[in-house]
């Protein structure tokens, strides 16, 4: 080993090396592996039956094979043909890569009426793949589905021979390997020295909760890298794997600087210049407040300016949408049509969760846009459990963040909720700036009021203002109360009366909640009586079953008797 | 399973034997192979011997996987044994010598 001073032999282990990764090109998976699989090394795949495992080992060899990087596919299970025409629904054409020479797709399925005569081993496989190797210039290879392989062995100790040979010839020869296995209940330890073998090791798996199945990847092993050790969601769809990485949630994120304008230089002034540019603004309301109203007056500003603003409505489609902005004075269908703006509308329940977060990905990464506008957020909740909606929001607002882009949500509260709360999502601590808009009825006059409650990294006003949706857009009236300022003459009677009517309105409120509360009282009493009577009411029902029960228990008996004299002797009662 | 009894001792065998090289286990085929050709065969057989490492090409297009790999054919259908040949039961009734039934029949 000492060989010279210190300068390294031809054979030293290349350990001070970083490892050298091979890129899957599945979307979002390279992320995850921190640039992708181990160079040269095996990875092992694990997975139940239709967890995936045969899409990403194939997804991977036809992304590399487009990429100019041929590689062979051994299919132990399926035949070339089902992998060929499965592909072809994903968009792959698989038999254009053979016939390029940068696919191979090696059926290696064993006569399944061979006689086993004797004891064997894998060299011919092993033939065929560097032969076809070579002749490639292949080094990605998938070893799709090795369990099927070791079937053919009876005794487990010659099946780890043959995996060890296997596993030691593709790292022999540098191959960047993917090597899938069935996970059954016992393959766990059955193939644990695998895991050992194994650079990298990825578990796939499918669970089906809430009557949704959610695909699930894992890496549980990444020899001498840095891997994320999440479990992250994935799905599959018309265009194959994507995995969608959750990226760890920065909250000390170096704010943007800058604002961007509101729309409305009045709020634009109650929220310090306008809203932060990159940050993530939640404009709470119940139902009817006006919050897609400013959430599309913020679109119609930024669209204005020539910026470009992707809207994902979860609530009403595309039409629906600009028709119905079209009373409060706001058209974006020009900006639509010059492709400022892009809409996206889908229904909640139409996709599951993963399908709507690669849509969103997608269209963020297609669109580029400077905003985003999500209406509404509370929508998410009924994408399933509550953790679910959580994700999805939190996943947005991060994305939105990493690359600076403004994100408005809309919120929508229901009558009890508290103003931060996101119909039971708490993501208020991950939101910069909350407004809460109020429609209140009082003294027979309707008010919105508009206040902006929270607003990080800026000086707010913390005035609740009267506004109005008019033909033209909202409008928000002058404060009647000057901040440190003075207010004279009319301007401070009107602000007086205002502030005496505020009390008022604060007392009609506390007057009304006793009452609630009184009548709730009352009426909880008057369900108990009604119980009450309910209880004894079936009580006598009962008794009067019972009764009936016995007299035709009876009535048997006495017929009985007279079907049958003498078989009841002694019993004359 | 019923007819190729008599009929197949009397017809000749053509083995493909695939090896991979001089591997203990080819080796062990090559001469469990020879020995039952001289003996309950008779010498009514051919042989042809295939090295994998020499011609994957013929492997592949054979669907050979494993080593040593028997091809049979004669009456009926191709047989395929896979193994050192040192199971002699298994591999002399598949044969259908020594008064055995060939491992499947035509018809």
């Amino acid at each position: 080993m000492e060989n010279g001073k210190g300068k390294p032999t031809a054979d030293t282990p290349p350990t001070a090396r970083p490892l050298e990764k091979v890129p899957t090109r599945i979307e979002g998976v390279d992320y995850v592996l921190e640039g992708g699989l181990p160079k040269g090394r095996l990875t092992l795949l694990y997975g139940g039956p239709g967890a995936g495992k045969t899409i990403f080992g194939l997804e991977f060899l036809y992304r590399s094979a487009l990429a100019g990087e041929p590689g062979i596919f051994v299919a132990f299970e399926e035949r070339a043909a089902a992998l060929r025409q499965n592909a072809l629904t994903l968009g792959w054409d698989l038999a254009e890569l053979e016939a390029q020479g940068r696919l191979f797709l090696l059926e290696a399925r064993v006569n399944p009426e061979a006689v086993v005569a004797g004891e064997f081993n894998l060299q011919p496989l092993l033939a065929i793949i560097e032969g076809k190797a070579r002749a490639m210039g292949a080094t990605r290879i998938v070893i799709d589905a090795v369990d099927a392989l070791l079937r053919l062995y009876e005794a487990p100790r010659q099946e780890r021979r043959e995996l060890l040979i296997l596993s030691d010839w593709l790292n022999d020869n540098g191959f960047t390997s993917v090597v899938t296995a069935k996970l059954i209940t016992d393959a766990e330890t059955r193939y644990e020295f695998l895991d050992y073998l194994a650079n990298t090791v990825i578990r796939l798996d499918q669970r089906v909760s809430e009557q949704a199945s959610t695909r699930r990847l894992r890496i549980t092993k990444y020899r001498g890298a840095g891997a994320g050790r999440d479990e992250y969601p994935f799905i599959i769809d018309r265009n194959g794997l994507v995995l969608i990485p959750i990226t760890a949630l920065k909250l000390d994120y170096q704010a943007t600087p800058g604002v961007v304008a509101s729309g409305h230089s009045e709020l634009d002034a109650m929220l310090g210049g306008g809203y932060r540019k990159g940050s993530s603004v939640l404009v709470s309301g119940t139902s009817g407040t006006g919050k897609s109203i400013l959430a599309a007056t913020f679109t119609r500003a930024a669209c204005d300016r020539g910026e470009r603003v992707l809207y994902l409505n979860f609530e009403e489609s595309v039409s629906m949408m600009l028709e119905s902005l079209l009373s409060p004075g706001i058209d974006l269908r020009g900006h639509l049509q010059a492709g400022r703006l892009h809409i996206l509308a889908s229904s909640v329940e139409a996709l599951g969760v993963e399908e709507h977060l690669v849509q969103a990905e997608r269209a963020l990464a297609r669109f580029e846009p400077d905003h985003v506008v999500l209406d509404a957020a509370s929508s998410a909740a009924r994408l399933g459990s509550q953790q679910t909606a959580y994700g999805y929001l939190a996943r947005l607002i991060n994305r939105c963040r990493e690359r600076g882009r403004t994100l408005m949500m809309t919120n929508q509260l229901a009558g009890t909720d508290t103003v931060q709360v996101i119909s039971g999502v708490g993501i208020s601590s991950l939101v910069d700036t909350v407004i809460l808009l109020r429609l209140e009825e009082s003294n027979g006059e309707l008010n919105r009021t508009l206040l902006v409650l929270k607003s990080r990294g800026a000086r707010h006003s913390n005035q609740a203002r009267e506004f109005r949706i008019t033909d033209r857009g909202i409008d928000i009236l002058p404060p009647y109360i000057g901040e440190g300022g003075m207010v004279t003459g009319v301007a401070r009677q009107q602000s007086e009366m205002r502030e005496a009517l505020e009390y008022q309105r604060l007392a009609d409120h506390i007057r009304a909640k006793e009452a609630e509360i009184a009548h709730m009282s009352a009426s909880l009493a008057a369900q108990r009586a009604d119980l009450e009577t309910a209880i004894d009411q079936a009580s006598t029902e009962l008794n009067a079953m019972r009764n009936e029960l016995a007299a035709k228990q009876r009535g048997q008996e006495a017929r009985r008797e007279m079907r049958l004299p003498g078989t009841r002797e002694g019993d004359t009662g | 399973m019923s007819a190729a009894n008599s009929t197949s001792q009397q017809q000749s065998l053509h083995f493909q034997l695939f090896v991979a090289g001089s591997e203990p286990n080819s080796r062990r085929a090559r001469d469990n192979l020879a020995r039952v050709c001289a003996g309950p065969l008779n010498g009514r057989c051919t042989v042809e011997i295939w090295d994998v490492f020499d011609d994957f090409e013929r492997a592949l297009a054979h669907g050979i996987l494993v080593a040593p790999t028997l091809i049979v054919t004669g009456p009926g259908q191709p047989i395929t044994l896979i193994g050192d040949l040192g199971d002699e039961v298994k591999l002399t009734e598949a044969l259908g010598v020594n008064g055995q039934a060939r491992g499947r029949s035509h018809g």
